[in-house]
């Protein structure tokens, strides 16, 4: 067993949500200190107590942790009597510790066709003495199996074993020229065990790094109250007789519970916006999105104007406006979605032109820049004659991103035979229990040699603010495991507490494609965590 | 064919298959013969190879296996051809004996939709009465009346997990009998909303299985694999 003096230092959100059903639905954030420098792994879980009596005790669960992200989400639910709601809570975690990285260099088989054999089982070298060792700790690998074929269907997966099972975990990247692929942190369950496949296109030296990681003992933390208790149905219909937040962690939203008390005493639960200032002429101003599982969302962020370009007038009279900005994630939080509005509007006149409804997609990490654009034509007959001065407004809005693998489902080999798959996911924006049914039928007359492939689940918003751009994308992968096809089904908005229905679909998939297939299920989702409004004077020239 | 105090595990049967595009798969049926009246929990994988090389592990198959229903499927696939194509393959396992029980009589909801909570009695000098060898211990029973029926969840908590799985059979005893098995490396577990019957009494019989060393039956088994 490894040691680390890790522990639990800080509780963050914690609530109980209990619906009319009997159902309790729980969730805590909890920050780890004194981790190391590398980044590390924890599998955590969470058990609840009513005077001290265990009532329910979740799923074992895996995180990666690092100084800048050390908090763990967890979730669990169970059925409740009377009197049977918990009161506190405590959490079990053993961490995993990652030995030193071993990398091998692997020679490529040949790329030809699949049946004829372009398979190659890679093992370490035999020596005078003893074998080669391609160790990361306590775990080996014994041998790696390549697959070289015609195209970009080039794969590879790693066959692993440990002499400590339970107690280690492993995690296998690889890279050949451009291309590179990795497997998730899987702890190894039992003396031997193979990775997941790794997609890669072959194209030069091929190189597979092992990361054998080993684990603590599991510690058990102090046990802890609930922040909060609600009534799902009643909290839908703004009651806040049952809401009660005596967590420490809602402190650094003072600032803005003031605001919300001016503002005829808003509750804190409840969304608000807020603008901070606004200036006349230059001005900028904040609007912050605050709601109860949002309170952390001052962001900083700074956008700026860096062009601001116009042709003269056509012969039409219509004005050619080039405009950038930057946008620059001063947060902690990282930024997967902008959207952006932008309006011109001339003193007298009011609005002259615009273009609104602009998104896009972006992974901004603290401190970086997003650089965006917008083109808009203006005509010089809406404007004040002799005025060339306008006032732009940009208006952004800025979001991070839920994304979870909900996880496999291996085609039905017959029609009409429906199959369903079962998901608990951690998120603080949707109900944690997500269920895809899926269905396999005829596209066409009984004759047909072709299917269609139908998906559906239903999706519940359990905050207390709206969810943007949400997509259920299913990944067609054919007995080999290479990616067939994929589709999606989305929605723009999901009020809160409300819910929906999404149903991706394949349409004319040969028999034959779908003999052995599997599909794999993605969700994500958008919660707005901060907008910014820049409103600048421009002159019209050129 | 292994042998464990008398128990004997057996290989019945195995079929192979690789299609056109390299996917290979099958399986292997395995049979537990004498099997004590408590029986037993096994844990099961396949280690191919080809020349000696591992060419692919399955995924682990686990049961309870009881003299009435003694036969465990493990099944394996993954794309498999040409120069990896296996050649043997070799069955892993371990069996889980069992360690010690507790038995439990919780109290029942007598309304629709009522949910009772017990907690251990408590002995003479203040120990629980539901805890058993290895500091294993239920420290509650959850029991739901659904419409007449029980849904029920027990608690369990384990003196001493580290590196090491604990078997558990939990199995619920009203006019019928239901039973269902985890197998489980954390230090608490909750076996959830498991049915029985609705009645006017509940036995709960907590079964503890502690795990015995890895074994391989019949090494390098000569594998037949048929193209489709």
């Amino acid at each position: 067993m490894k040691k680390l003096n890790l522990s639990i230092v800080e509780h963050h959100e914690s609530e109980i949500e209990i619906s009319s059903d009997g159902y309790v639905y729980i969730s805590v954030e909890v920050e780890f200190g004194e981790i190391p420098d590398a980044p590390i792994y924890v599998e955590t879980q969470l058990v609840c107590m009513k005077d001290d009596t265990i009532v329910t005790t979740s799923d074992l669960s895996s995180s990666e942790i690092d100084a800048d992200s050390p908090r763990v989400y967890l979730s669990d639910s169970f059925h409740a009597g009377n009197g049977q709601i918990p009161d506190s809570y405590s959490v079990n975690f053993r961490a995993f510790i990652p030995d030193e990285v071993c990398t091998i260099d692997t020679p490529i088989p040949p790329e030809i066709a699949r049946q004829s054999g372009a398979y190659l089982i890679h093992t370490p070298k035999k020596g005078f003495l003893s074998r080669e060792k391609w160790v990361s700790g306590a775990v080996s690998i014994d041998s790696i199996v390549v697959k070289n074929v015609a195209g970009e269907d080039d794969a590879l997966f790693v066959n692993v074993s440990s002499l400590k099972p339970i107690e280690t975990g492993f995690q296998i990247t690889c890279a050949s020229g451009d291309s590179d692929d990795y497997t998730i942190f899987k702890i190894l369950e039992k003396p031997q065990a193979a990775s997941d496949q790794l997609r890669v296109h072959l194209t030069g030296d091929l190189t597979v790094s092992l990361a054998g990681f080993s684990s603590t003992d599991w510690f058990i933390s102090e046990k802890a109250a609930f922040a909060g208790t609600r009534e799902a149905e009643e909290e839908s219909h703004g009651s806040e007789e049952n809401t009660e937040y005596e967590s420490d962690d809602y402190e650094n939203t003072s600032d803005i519970e003031l605001e919300s008390e001016s503002l005829d005493e808003a509750p804190i639960k409840e969304t608000t916006s807020l603008m901070q200032s606004v200036a006349s002429d230059s001005s900028d101003s904040w609007i912050v999105s605050c709601g109860k599982l949002q309170n952390e969302l001052i962001e900083d962020l700074d956008m700026t104007i860096t062009r601001f370009d116009c042709e003269a007038p056509d012969d039409d009279g219509d004005i050619s406006v080039d405009l950038e900005f930057e946008i620059k994630n001063e947060s902690n939080k990282d930024v997967s979605l902008i959207k952006y509005d932008l309006v011109v509007e001339q003193d007298g006149v009011g609005p002259i032109g615009g273009q609104t409804r602009n998104t896009e997609d972006c992974l901004l990490d603290a401190g970086e820049v997003f650089s965006g654009s917008s083109w808009l034509r203006i005509n010089e007959n809406l404007m004040t004659t002799g005025n060339s001065e306008v006032v732009v407004k940009l208006f952004a809005r800025v979001y991070e991103r839920e994304f979870f693998k909900i996880g496999s489902i291996d085609v039905p080999a017959e029609l009409n035979d429906p199959v369903s798959l079962t998901k608990e996911i951690d998120s603080e924006l949707l109900d944690s229990r997500i269920t895809v049914a899926m269905m396999r039928r005829s596209d066409g007359d009984e004759d047909s040699n072709e299917d269609l492939l139908e998906f559906k689940t239903s999706i519940t918003n359990k905050t207390d603010g709206y969810i943007e751009d949400i997509e259920l994308r299913v990944v067609l992968l054919d007995r080999t495991g290479a990616e067939d096809d994929d589709t999606y089904d989305s929605l723009d908005t999901l009020g809160p507490h409300s819910g929906t229905y999404v149903e991706p679909s394949f349409w004319g998939k040969p028999k034959s494609k779908l003999k052995g297939a599997t599909v794999d299920i993605f969700l994500k989702a958008h919660r707005l965590i901060g907008t910014r409004v820049i409103s600048e004077t421009r002159r019209l020239s050129g | 064919m292994a042998r464990e105090k008398g128990t004997e595990l057996v290989l019945q049967d195995s079929e192979f298959e690789v299609d056109s595009d390299g996917y290979f798969s099958g399986g292997v049926q395995c049979q537990m013969t004498n099997i004590p009246v408590d029986g037993l929990l096994v844990q099961c994988y396949l280690e191919f190879s080809k020349d000696k090389a591992i060419a692919l592990i399955s995924e682990v198959s686990e049961g309870f296996l009881t003299q009435d229903d003694d036969t465990i499927y493990i099944a394996a696939s993954g794309s498999l051809d040409g120069n990896a194509l296996p050649d043997t393959f070799t069955l892993n396992y371990r069996l889980f004996t069992l360690w010690d029980s507790v038995q439990a009589d919780p109290s029942l909801p007598s309304s629709f939709g009522e949910q009772n909570i017990s907690v251990p009695p408590k002995g003479l000098l203040g120990g629980s009465k539901w805890k058993c060898a290895g500091n294993n211990e239920v420290l509650s029973i959850l029991v739901h009346n659904d419409n007449g029926d029980f849904q029920i969840t027990s608690n369990v908590q384990v003196g001493k997990v580290a590196g090491t799985d604990i078997g558990l059979v939990v199995e619920h005893v009203t006019d019928d009998s239901t039973n269902q098995f985890v197998i489980f490396r954390s230090p608490s577990v909750s076996i959830k909303n498991q049915y029985a019957s609705g009645s006017e009494k509940l036995k709960s019989h907590y079964r503890f299985f502690k795990p015995q060393k890895w074994n391989a039956l019949d090494k390098l088994n000569p594998i037949t694999v048929t193209r489709s």
